[in-house]
């Protein structure tokens, strides 16, 4: 690090700092006690500014983004210059855009180039996809790997890739030991970018459900108790910021459709995974308690499940 | 006319034909590029696959080009195996760094080419794919597909010593079947290389011509001429001359066959041996194989697969396998899936590649590859009552129902039998749902 440097990182970190300060009264979800803070290291703040959620309207993914992050008070708030920056969409079925049953690809891209252009240094797209053997039939299929590399980033799908993982340890009633994906351990920024649509086993997935495109065995889930585990799992290392795409979803034959498609017309921004997920399952004409991760991750204090009660900022 | 010394063509071409077929090999992936059509066209050239098709019904839209092949064949000869055919261009490389001439002793395993030749035949009209897997198309990309897959390709090790230590053009000339069929068409061929007029009987053609064919004694160059150019070459007294002649020498009747006892008796032989070997070659050993997608009924598909390695160089989940040696004759290096280890995703790839029609187009929902089946003993869902449904997650065709209590069934009138459930089971060997292969493999 040369003096430049050395000079500007240090002004960031007075400025975050201040900001930090100024904002002591923006609420802060219960953390239950098992789980993990986030490691912000590189994260210029992570706070809102006076809401609870954040929610872009409209149907044009671009400008939804650009307005939730300006309302947010700019990308530039999460992205350190040089942060590794980790981004979890789910594109874990091999769908075409059109049928809306993957994140937003233009979105994805978007937000890469968002971050790129904040000043951080790597942009890493990650997924799971559910046909194993095959990720690149979801690669092809979303656009996703295209779009993304294009705006600068870097598509990762890690099924079968044994180093991709790190064995960590969990004190939950599902989880205790398990590999989790090295990247979003290592990450400055993580973001979880999921779709809101149907899931048959789950009922619907939402972003605590997405985050089990990041563990090595799923099979360990659905073999023990599923709602518990994605719980525990979103306890276990909280993303710093999730977007909901629910621009438009399936409302039927999920997870792999296609299905039915809705258009909701909205973008959810927020740190409360709970509170996020439970606002969408009632998007979607779901009582938020009748999730079974929804209830659960509640009742461990994760966040808020009463959506109705938080302050929404809707531009 | 003058057969030109082809010096630089006659290595250049055939080796731009194998280069071509390795190219568009590679070129079998997902997605897959259209024009890697042009594989599949190239295939057609050969007869021998027409004659495949023609037990199955009637003439197929592109049998123009076999019989294109056949008509130049009649014209001027084994052109196809000189100048076209990508295996040749292969052994062909190999001579322009060896040169080494057919040895003598070759001559005395002549006899035996055309019982072979109906021996291969007969097991083809049968009902045994196992004889196109010999014909240079099928073979060369069947062992392609092995070396894709880091596996060793004994066939083509074997044919490439042979060119090396017994002779060039070995396997063209006593193996391949496509070769011998041509070659025995080439008798009757209206034009032919012959010496000049001023041939000295000095025998250097005989010593470069890779497939045995130059036979300065004779009025022109045997069936097995590949039109090569190297006798023209190489020739002290001048260019060797095309010429219009129907009939060889006396030595050399049109047909090639003296009707001896002794040849009735080999062509008996080889029949009866057709006859016997298509009993062990027909009848599969091992239980009904999961097969590709639109695969044709088990019979029908083993009198047309002919191994040829494409649908599993395409598969893009590489699910799909060659059985192994283990599995008997019969099924021995036919596609397979094992879907535990991966699963079908319907890309309907092997159906665009496959040669002979053994995977035919078929729209998904009328495939029927197999049936799912729950062991409701073993499935977590029934058995330990939990909320598992992994298998619903999985299933591309919306073919898993679920009651109010988490357990599921197989709708089997949805159900193509991918394997996705049986893939992504959590319970092991084997899993709680399994795909049991279907006998009728089209709704």
């Amino acid at each position: 690090m040369d003096r430049r440097e050395f000079i500007k990182a240090a002004a960031l970190a007075g400025v975050s700092l201040s900001t930090l300060g100024c904002l002591g009264t923006e609420k802060t979800p219960p953390v239950s006690s098992t789980a993990a803070p986030p490691v912000a290291t590189g994260i210029a703040s992570t706070t809102s500014p006076a809401y609870d959620l954040t929610i872009a309207q409209g149907t044009d993914p671009v400008s939804l983004l650009e307005r939730g992050f300006k309302a947010l008070g700019g990308v530039e708030r999460y992205v350190k210059k040089g942060a590794n920056v980790v981004i979890k969409p789910n594109f874990s079925v091999p769908r075409t855009p059109e049928e809306a049953a993957t994140t937003n690809t233009v979105m994805v891209a978007t937000l890469t180039k968002m971050c790129l252009d904040a000043g951080a240094k790597e942009v890493r797209v990650i997924d799971q996809p559910l046909n194993s053997s095959t990720p690149v039939l979801c690669l092809e299929r979303t656009g996703i790997k295209r779009a993304v590399e294009q705006a600068g980033g870097k598509v990762f799908t890690y099924n079968g890739v044994r180093d991709a993982f790190r064995p960590v340890t969990f004190s939950g009633k599902t989880l205790t030991s398990f590999d989790y994906v090295k990247d979003v351990l290592d990450a400055d920024l993580f973001i979880n970018f999921p779709i809101l649509k149907h899931h048959r086993g789950a009922k619907l997935t939402l972003g605590m459900k997405n985050l089990m495109g990041l563990v090595w065995d799923r099979r360990y889930f659905h073999s023990s108790d599923l709602h518990q585990g994605i719980a525990e799992l979103a306890a276990f290392r909280k993303p710093h910021l999730t977007i909901m795409d629910a621009i438009r979803g399936i409302t039927d034959n999920g997870p792999v459709g296609p299905g039915p498609i809705r258009e909701y017309g909205q973008v959810i921004f927020g740190t409360d995974q709970v509170a996020i997920d439970a606002y969408a399952a009632n998007l979607f004409g779901m009582k938020p308690q009748d999730v079974g991760y929804i209830r659960i991750a509640a009742e461990m204090g994760i966040g808020n499940i009463q959506w109705e009660k938080l302050k929404l900022q809707k531009v | 006319m003058k057969l030109s010394p082809l010096r630089y063509w006659r290595t250049l071409i055939p080796a731009a034909t194998l280069l071509a077929t390795v190219a568009l090999m590679a070129k079998y992936t997902y997605p897959l590029p259209t024009y890697t059509e042009i594989l599949l066209w190239y295939t057609r050239l050969d007869p021998l696959l027409l004659v495949s098709q023609l037990r199955n019904g009637g003439l197929p839209i592109w049998a123009w080009l076999p019989f294109l092949t056949l008509l130049v064949t009649l014209l001027v000869g084994r052109v196809f195996c000189g100048w076209l055919c990508p295996l040749g261009g292969l052994l062909g490389l190999l001579n322009s760094i060896k040169k080494n001439p057919p040895p003598d002793g070759l001559k005395k395993l002549q006899p035996y080419r055309l019982p072979w030749l109906i021996f291969l035949l007969t097991l083809l009209a049968l009902g045994s794919g196992w004889a196109l897997y010999f014909s240079p198309f099928h073979l060369l990309t069947e062992e392609l597909s092995r070396i894709w897959l880091s596996q060793f390709p004994w066939m083509l090790l074997a044919i490439v010593l042979s060119g090396l230590f017994i002779a060039p053009r070995f396997w063209c000339t006593y193996l391949c079947p496509t070769g011998l069929l041509l070659g025995f068409i080439s008798r009757w061929r209206l034009f032919r290389a012959k010496p000049p007029a001023s041939c000295i009987q000095c025998g250097r053609c005989t010593k470069v011509c890779p497939s045995g064919a130059a036979a300065p004694e004779q009025a022109a160059t045997k069936a097995d001429c590949l039109l090569c150019g190297r006798c023209s070459e190489i020739c002290p007294v001048g260019l060797f001359d095309i010429v219009r002649q129907p009939q060889a020498g006396a030595n050399n009747s049109p047909a090639g066959i003296e009707f001896s006892r002794r040849e009735i008796l080999r062509a008996g032989t080889a029949l009866l041996a057709a006859g016997a070997a298509s009993s062990l070659l027909m009848k599969p050993t091992a239980a009904n194989p999961l097969r590709p997608p639109g695969a044709l009924e088990e019979d029908e598909f083993l009198s047309r697969c002919s191994r040829c390695g494409r649908c599993i160089k395409v598969c893009p989940s590489q699910c799909i396998k060659a059985m192994p040696f283990s599995s008997g004759p019969a099924l021995f290096l036919t596609p397979y899936i094992v879907a535990r280890e991966a699963r079908c995703e319907l890309t309907q790839h092997c159906q665009k590649v496959c040669p002979t029609g053994a995977i035919a187009s078929l729209p998904i929902s009328q495939t029927l590859m197999g049936l799912a089946e729950i062991d409701h003993s073993r499935c977590l869902g029934w058995a330990e009552g939990k909320l598992c449904l992994l298998c619903q997650e999985q299933c591309p065709q919306h073919a898993i129902d679920s009651d109010d209590k988490d357990r599921p069934t197989v709708r089997t009138e949805l159900c193509v039998g991918c394997g996705a459930c049986e893939n992504g089971c959590p319970i092991d060997s084997p899993a709680a749902i399994v795909v049991k292969p279907q006998p009728t493999r089209r709704r």
